[in-house]
């Protein structure tokens, strides 16, 4: 009986931290996109169409993944539509590099880190800790 | 033999054993011309920008501390009106606060406010002198940026980054643009007070740029470079012989090291400031400013002279065509008080009433300065800071810092003068309409579109990265150029 006992609460401590972690962006996502990001915006710069679409697909899934956690999470529509909206920029991205178009990639990949920013507001753990921000 | 033939037969033989000793030990040398000295290419040569420039100059006008400007520019009546009261909390949507203490109740100063000018701009009764200049001013009331400490948000404000590395922007301008005067250096740093800006040299640094574009600071005072003056007891020519023979050692070393870029940048700064030995005391040098000149910069006020004079050495400076000059405001000599800056957490009155006094007759005196020269319309000036401060108290009698909300000028060539973009909410915490938020990247965006420079073009291939000044970001404000 006690054994049983043990395992239920093992069980439901594990449910709790799963759920818990589900409740948070997955930061290590969060890292990629912005690395993978930066790497988009230095292959337009240097227009590597090969390494273009490499990126852009990736960032596609990683968004994708982002309304995925935004959805399940729910009150956060904003979100969604955020994430939304940057994988559709950079299916445009992909469109205009496609096209040689690459000042208008360019700037649309300029958008999409605005798109980021966006988000971020709202929905980014706040690691500015000012508890010692007086004392710069 | 004359002693210049002595000294090249020295040189050149000793290059010729030197290079056919090397060449028989090291496999591949042979093909290395020691006899020549390798000319460098000069990386400070002038170069085209993209599109026509409307600035030659800046003058990026840093308010260290981050000064409030709801006592300063942005009117808002409202923020008056609740004064005391807490913050409704529809104004705190979609903010983080991290007041120590909690978020105070609204907070107003003892400010009276006027209109002036043809475009009507609001000034209070801080910045008097300032207020003249209203149709001069291009305000940006819509600014934003990341809300950390000092250090973090200033080293943002000038590199684009939250953590050291990135060049600052003065040194994106450098490298893009070179140098328009070979004696002085193409990017200078002014400030006032007894130290050199806390925030560090990490903001004026080249960071991933080859190291001679960083910025080379000025100190106040009558000596402004260490070490720049010849010793007496040694002559100019002796010293330019010394340089020469130093040049074609570090000639060798360049041409076999060709990536090596602070060994470029230590020849370039030899004969620069073997150049410099003569052009920089004469840049800065305000003894020859006529009396109306100085008192219109504020010089005969204890308060207003240290940084008044920093003005005026940067417009000596701009006359001299040097291409950024980054102005850290500092603190006037001789006032006692905990914060030496215009961060006011607490004692906002007393703490800004000496802020505003030190830099309003001075910042006047340089745009009129400018203008009556003919220099104004060639010029970028740029009044920014790390980030604002809240409408809510702190300690009382302070505010805390703004990343939401906060304004910033410009002034100059290819603006639309009298002009204001974006606006705050009605108690002036947050940017009223985010599609106009205007962050540091849109600012430096911005200030290279006046010189010429499409920041989506302006990039340097680091470790295989192509990297620009505004990261990944940066939107140009193209509804205040002209």
């Amino acid at each position: 009986m006690r054994r049983i006992l043990v395992y239920l609460l093992a069980a439901l401590a594990f449910v709790a931290a799963v759920a818990t972690a589900e409740e948070e962006m997955d930061e290590d996502l969060m890292q990629s996109i912005e690395d993978t990001n930066k790497s988009l915006s230095s292959d337009l710069a240097l227009k590597d169409d090969k390494a273009v679409a490499s990126d852009a697909k990736d960032l596609e899934q990683m968004f994708s993944k982002v309304e995925i956690y935004f959805t399940h999470r729910g009150n956060a529509d904003d979100a969604v539509d955020l994430a939304r909206r940057s994988e559709q920029l950079t299916g445009e991205i992909l469109k205009s590099v496609a096209a040689e178009d690459f000042d208008t990639a360019m700037d649309t990949s300029t958008t999409l880190s605005r798109t980021c920013k966006t988000c971020h507001r709202s929905y980014k753990k706040d690691k500015d800790k000012t508890k010692d921000k007086d004392k710069n | 033999m004359s002693s210049d033939n002595r000294r090249d037969f020295l040189v050149k033989s000793g290059l010729g054993l030197g290079s056919a000793a090397l060449s028989g030990v090291i496999p591949g040398l042979g093909a290395f011309s020691a006899a020549s000295a390798a000319e460098l290419v000069d990386p400070l040569a002038p170069k085209s920008p993209h599109f026509p420039a409307k600035v030659k100059s800046v003058i990026w006008l840093h308010q260290n501390g981050a000064p409030s400007t709801l006592d300063l520019y942005d009117y808002k009546p409202e923020l008056i009106k609740r004064a005391g009261q807490e913050v409704p909390a529809s104004f705190l949507k979609g903010i983080k606060t991290s007041t120590q203490g909690g978020v105070g109740k609204l907070f107003v100063s003892n400010r009276t406010w006027k209109q002036y000018g043809d475009s009507g701009a609001w000034f209070s009764d801080l910045v008097p002198n300032l207020a003249q200049h209203a149709d001069k001013l291009t305000f940006i009331k819509s600014s934003v940026t990341v809300g950390a400490t000092h250090d973090i948000s200033i080293l943002k404000l000038n590199t684009g980054d939250l953590n050291p590395g990135r060049p600052s922007l003065g040194a994106w301008v450098t490298y893009a643009l070179g140098s328009a005067n070979s004696d002085l250096p193409p990017y200078v740093v002014l400030y006032n007070g007894d130290r050199e800006p806390q925030a560090g040299s990490v903001n004026w640094s080249s960071g991933f740029l080859p190291a001679v574009y960083q910025g080379t600071p000025f100190r106040p005072g009558s000596s402004p470079i260490l070490y720049l003056e010849r010793p007496e007891s040694r002559s100019a020519v002796q010293q330019r012989a010394s340089l020469d023979l130093l040049k074609r050692l570090n000639g060798l070393d360049a041409a076999r090291y060709p990536n090596d870029t602070e060994l470029r940048a230590r020849v370039q700064s030899y004969e620069l400031a073997d150049r410099m030995q003569s052009a920089a005391p004469e840049a800065v040098d305000i003894g020859k400013e006529s009396d109306a000149t100085k008192e219109l910069y504020g010089l005969n006020d204890k308060i207003s002279e240290s940084y008044g004079t920093v003005l005026l050495r940067a417009r000596r400076l701009v006359e001299r065509n040097v291409r950024f000059i980054q102005v850290v405001s500092g603190w006037p000599e001789g006032v006692d008080q905990d914060r030496q800056s215009w961060d006011a957490h607490s004692d906002l009155e007393k703490n800004h009433g000496v802020m505003a006094r030190m830099v309003d007759k001075p910042i006047a005196g340089l745009l009129a300065d400018l203008k009556s020269r003919g220099l104004l319309e060639s010029t970028l000036v740029v009044w920014t800071s790390e980030f604002g401060r809240t409408s809510y108290g702190q300690s009382g009698n302070g505010r805390d810092h703004n990343p939401w909300g906060y304004t910033q000028w410009l002034a100059g060539g290819g603006l639309k003068a009298g002009y204001t973009y974006g606006e705050t909410d009605e108690i002036g915490l947050q940017t009223a309409d985010q599609d106009k938020a205007v962050d540091t990247y849109d600012l430096h965006a911005t200030v290279l579109r006046l010189l010429g420079l499409d920041h989506l073009k302006t990039t340097f291939l680091n470790h295989g990265r192509s990297e620009r000044p505004t990261v990944v970001y940066g939107k140009v404000v193209t509804d205040i150029l002209t």
